[in-house]
């Protein structure tokens, strides 16, 4: 063991220890970083300054794709129907996964049996999915619209209305959210109990208990959820692509369901465009990038984390 | 610092044991799986000609080359047969088929450096593949050995031309130049025969379309987008065109944009609301609630493959040639041809065993039997006439093998920005559907978009 | 010492169930009832998967929808099951999902701790590097990608489905961190004086702390590698080596799509995550009584 004096060496010998330690910890990434994803975002980036259509070398053109990206109007329109869903989505989906998972940590007869319920929709494949989607949303024959009607509401034309076809995809979204609420189950079982039971005693209701217990001891299972919610909203493709197959064109009706990603994916693998397409990725890196430093900025003003001094 | 050292050598000693696992059970499976006589990569030993060897005395001295399809397990079986039969009679070539690889995968794979030696694909990827410098041109080989390219059906075969050259050939073709409709809608409305001009088809359109007491309509005699915007179609059926002599792009020309309007009129005469909210309601394409089928809807564009068994002699749908243009009686037989193209890329291994292959499945013995086998029309003139394909099972094929010998069957023309063109024709399109923009307006506008494409490539 | 404070824990609702008053009753029914109504939304999906696995095709697609098959065609599940060589498939997809498991498991705990417990220099750049490493999209990365497992000559192998768990991937490194930082350093600060190493205070302390955390990460490398399509579909190029998901497939045709046969492909497919997971809750209530301690 070093010997911690008080002179500047020996804290500076300290200082290396702890490096060493932190490097030997991450290491398994940080060699799995060098090896398999350093190159790939290397090269990424050198084909977003050139002209690149995969197979003959590439060409340089400096800045010319990202000002490109300016000129383009489906740029434009699939980022706003990327930034739709991401607004739109991800806060809800969020609220209602910590609902469920606050009512599945509740202390009820055949608490397996709902939890295993609630996880059971993350499992249905796609190709059910859709064709259950297809169903429910049916303007005519509908379970929706005719829930809707039996209530006077004359439902909307999900599938096929341009205004409608991403809300469709945020309601089936919920659907989704099952391993949002086992994440939060997770975090729910690291609560101290010994704070309710204080907090009983002073006479706290469950809403305070909520907001004062709750809510802030899960809060870095908040972030972390708000942040990836961010990066796969951003990056949403799946499920676009298979509503847009139902709709029979890649974009959907009038491009509503050109996100961000499915465009990209175009552009590289339909025009032969990498190099346009590199650019777009690190656009919308930068972007997100943008998001998360603002989330995780003000995160030290919310997210408390039981491990600070 | 003793623990450390002992659990991660520890954890490492696992991760060494766990990975030798894998490339074990890695290396097992390839062995085990493998159907093919011959072992992974054989040495490329060439092939000569002379050995009269009969196939089992030196198995290991044949070529194997990979063939990779998008046809899944479910379509895979005909090419199967044929992929089987190739490796039981030639003597120097084996061929390992891979089904299942879709065009992501296919560029993937030949991009990164692991092209298989030939592949089929959808037509529309050779263009861009092709011009990027995937995709071998095969002018040499069709010179060497003499290939006819005149054998093929024409509207196909140039399918497979970027820029004067030949990269591909059309394995197989689907065509869209007939009307289907149901039997019944037309005995209900009192109509004894398909409608032979476009001007007839709007009418019986009309006549077949009926509306509830509320205004809903609840039968539609015909939508012109379904199931899909048909951005190539419509323009072959008005005589349209893509591209003139001088590379220009056209497709603003008067007969396309006439295509546009014609089918803007339907949602002009049915409503736009009320059409789309109908066909949201319509039965599934391809399954027993087919609308066609149901009898929602009462015509059709008929591709060779719908319907298969219920467009016969006693089936409910009923086949016609598709209506031309009353003032265009020269445009009788029209249609839209989309083949599904073999090509052998740039850096594949064995080119000159691929080649041998590719030849093989566009012989029209070949043909005649895949057709048979996959109920499909072969791209291979003489092989429509063939007296093998005229027995019974296949009669609902034998009217498509007729029409398909129409000189007034076209395609949209191959190049490095078909993508883009299709992309751009089927936004402005659904414009002028919608009545958003007005057709000319709309086709104005891809004009503008792919000009420069067009200059630039 | 965890199955004897379950007891102790059955036993105190033991008794607090003979105290029960009316009104926690009616709360208890409230509870009950939202998770009925929810649990009946929720069951939707999977219900409807079952429902149709065993229909008729024209059942299937009927106009308005059919509940309740007229017959049940529970030939879908065998025609299905030798349809494709099925077992081989699952056999193949475990294979590949419980060694990313256990890579995953290996790699991610202990990154996630030098980040989340260990103060030093450039942790948090390195941190958002991590970050930034998944804020680019796939798609402009799978060709050079490709490029390079090619070179090493791992295409048509299982590596590049499982060796990238073995260094840890960013998701769950990140959901690790988060827990690992919420346990509070009183709980290591004596440890730590009595001179117990780094590594040991992470293997006896941190890592049974977060035994749920844990199991979550466990449920969730097991439920996307055996649900993923994409990356058994580019880099394997042998049939007999394809996962369960390539291999549905095989039921859809261009033109025509083997539905009941789907379907029931589809279900089964879901079991066997069906019974981990089921097993991951329970640990959840296990965990309660483990880290009750602190």
């Amino acid at each position: 063991m070093a010997r911690a004096g008080g002179n500047a060496v020996g804290i500076r010998r300290r200082e290396r220890k702890i490096l060493l330690k932190g490097l030997l910890f991450t290491s398994p990434w940080i060699i799995g970083f060098l090896i398999f994803q350093l190159y790939p975002i290397v090269t990424s980036f050198y084909y977003s300054l050139t002209e690149y259509n995969l197979f003959k070398a590439p060409k340089w053109v400096g800045l010319d794709n990202y000002k490109a990206l300016f000129q383009d109007e489906k740029f434009y329109k699939s980022m706003y129907n990327t930034l739709y869903i991401t607004i739109v989505g991800v806060v809800p989906h969020m609220a209602y996964a910590l609902a469920m998972a606050l009512l599945l940590n509740a202390k009820v007869k055949g608490q397996s049996i709902y939890r295993t319920i609630y996880f059971l929709p993350t499992l249905v494949p796609a190709v059910a999915g859709s064709l259950l989607w297809m169903w429910l949303l049916n303007s005519q024959y509908g379970l929706i619209n005719m829930a809707l009607e039996a209530i006077g509401i004359a439902g909307p034309n999900w599938l096929i209305d341009p205004d409608w076809t991403k809300p469709s995809l945020v309601l089936m979204g919920f659907w989704g959210t099952g391993t949002i609420t086992v994440m939060y189950l997770a975090a729910l079982q690291d609560v101290p109990k010994m704070f309710y039971e204080a907090a009983e005693i002073d006479g706290a209701s469950k809403w305070r208990q909520f907001w004062t217990i709750t809510f802030p001891s899960i809060s870095p299972m908040t972030l972390f959820q708000l942040i990836m919610m961010l990066i796969s909203s951003f990056q949403y493709f799946t499920e676009g692509m298979v509503f847009a197959e139902a709709t029979q064109s890649m974009g959907g009706p009038e491009n509503s369901l050109l996100f961000y990603s499915i465009y990209l994916y175009q552009q590289a693998f339909s025009f032969l465009n990498m190099g346009y397409a590199s650019a777009m990725a690190w656009m919308l890196f930068l972007v997100v990038m943008a998001f998360a430093l603002v989330i995780f900025k003000t995160s030290a003003r919310w997210v408390y984390y039981g491990g600070d001094k | 610092m003793t623990m450390f050292n002992r659990k991660s050598m520890a954890l490492a000693g696992t991760t060494v044991l766990t990975l030798s696992l894998l490339a074990g059970c890695g290396s097992n499976n390839n062995n085990g799986g493998s159907a093919s006589p011959s072992s992974g990569s054989s040495s490329g030993a060439s092939p000569s000609a002379s050995s009269q060897a009969s196939e089992s005395a030196k198995p290991k001295d044949k070529v194997e080359i990979s063939f990779w399809t998008t046809y899944t397990d479910q379509d895979a079986g005909p090419i199967t047969k044929l992929v089987d039969q190739f490796n039981k009679t030639n003597d120097h070539i084996t061929v390992k088929m891979l089904g299942n690889q879709d065009p992501t995968k296919q560029l993937t794979a030949i991009s990164g450096g692991a092209a298989p030696d030939i592949l089929l694909t959808y037509w529309n990827n050779i263009g861009p593949w092709a011009d990027a410098g995937a995709v071998l041109d095969l002018s040499d080989y069709i010179s060497k050995s003499g290939f006819d390219v005149g054998t093929v059906i024409p509207a196909a075969m140039e399918r497979m031309k970027i820029n004067d050259k030949y990269y591909a050939m059309p394995f197989t073709m689907s065509m869209a130049s007939s009307l289907m409709y149901n039997k019944k809608d037309f005995a209900d409305a009192g109509l004894t025969k398909p409608p032979e001009t476009l001007e007839e088809l709007f009418d019986y359109a009309k006549q077949l379309t009926k509306k509830d007491a509320n205004g809903n309509i609840t039968q539609i005699g015909f939508i012109p987008d379904f199931p899909w915007i048909d951005n190539v179609f419509w323009p072959v059926i008005f005589g349209g065109s893509w591209i003139d002599a001088n590379g220009k792009v056209t497709p603003n020309a008067e007969p396309n944009v006439k295509s546009i309007a014609y089918q803007r009129s339907f949602y002009e005469e049915f409503g736009q609301s009320q059409i789309d909210k109908f066909k949201s309601g319509m039965g599934k394409r391809g399954t027993p609630q087919d609308p066609l089928l149901t009898g929602q809807l009462a015509m059709f564009i008929g591709w060779e493959y719908h319907f298969m068994p219920e467009r016969g002699e006693d089936g409910p749908i009923g086949v016609a040639p598709f209506p031309y243009p009353a003032d265009h009686p020269e445009l009788k037989g029209s249609g839209m041809v989309s083949p599904r193209a073999v090509f052998i890329p740039q850096k594949a291994k064995h080119q000159d065993e691929a080649w041998e292959f590719m030849q093989y499945l566009m012989q029209a013995d070949t043909q005649v039997q895949y057709s048979l086998d996959a109920h499909v029309i072969p791209t291979i003139t003489s092989a429509l006439d063939d007296e093998r394909l005229k027995v019974e099972e296949n009669k609902t094929m034998w009217e498509f093998y007729e029409r398909a010998k129409s000189a007034n069957l076209n395609g949209f023309p191959n190049s490095a920005y078909i993508n883009e063109y299709l992309q751009a024709l089927t936004e402005e399109t659904e414009k002028a559907i919608k009545g958003t923009l007005s057709p000319q307006e709309a086709m104005d506008n891809v004009a503008k978009k792919i000009q420069p494409l067009a200059d630039g490539k | 010492m965890a199955e004897q404070s379950i007891s102790a824990d059955r036993l105190a609702t033991k008794t607090f169930k003979k105290k029960r008053t009316g009104r926690s009753i009616a709360k208890s029914l409230s509870k009950h009832l939202i998770l009925c109504v929810a649990g009946v939304f929720f069951l939707g999906p999977f219900a409807y998967l079952l429902l149709t696995s065993v229909k008729s095709i024209d059942d299937i697609f009927a106009v308005p929808f059919v509940w309740w098959p007229e017959r049940f065609y529970w030939e879908n599940y065998s025609n299905a099951v030798h349809a494709i060589p099925f077992l081989r498939y699952t056999l193949n997809t475990l294979f590949v999902s419980l060694l990313s498991v256990l890579g995953e498991l290996i790699a991610a705990p202990l990154t996630a701790y030098g980040l989340a417990r260990i103060p030093f220099k450039g942790r948090n750049a390195l941190f958002m590097i991590m970050m930034g490493t998944i804020m680019l999209p796939a798609q402009s990365t799978m060709v050079p990608l490709y490029v390079l497992y090619n070179k090493l000559d791992m295409v048509n192998s299982y590596w590049p489905l499982i060796l990238p768990a073995y260094f840890g991937a960013a998701y769950y490194i990140f959901l690790l961190r988060q827990f690992f930082m919420g346990i509070p350093h009183e709980i290591t600060e004596s440890a730590k004086i009595d001179g117990a190493s780094e590594f040991r205070i992470y293997s006896q302390m941190i890592l049974p702390l977060s035994i749920p955390a844990l199991f979550t990460v466990g449920l969730l490398v097991f439920l996307n590698s055996w649900k993923d399509y994409q990356l058994p579909l580019i880099y394997l190029n042998d049939p007999n080596k394809w996962t369960l998901s390539v291999g549905l497939k095989a039921f859809i045709g261009e033109y025509n799509v083997e539905w009941g046969m789907l379907m029931a492909a589809a279900a089964l497919f879901a079991i066997p995550i069906i019974i981990l997971y089921f097993f991951v809750q329970k640990v959840f209530i296990q965990g309660i009584t483990m880290t009750g301690s602190k």
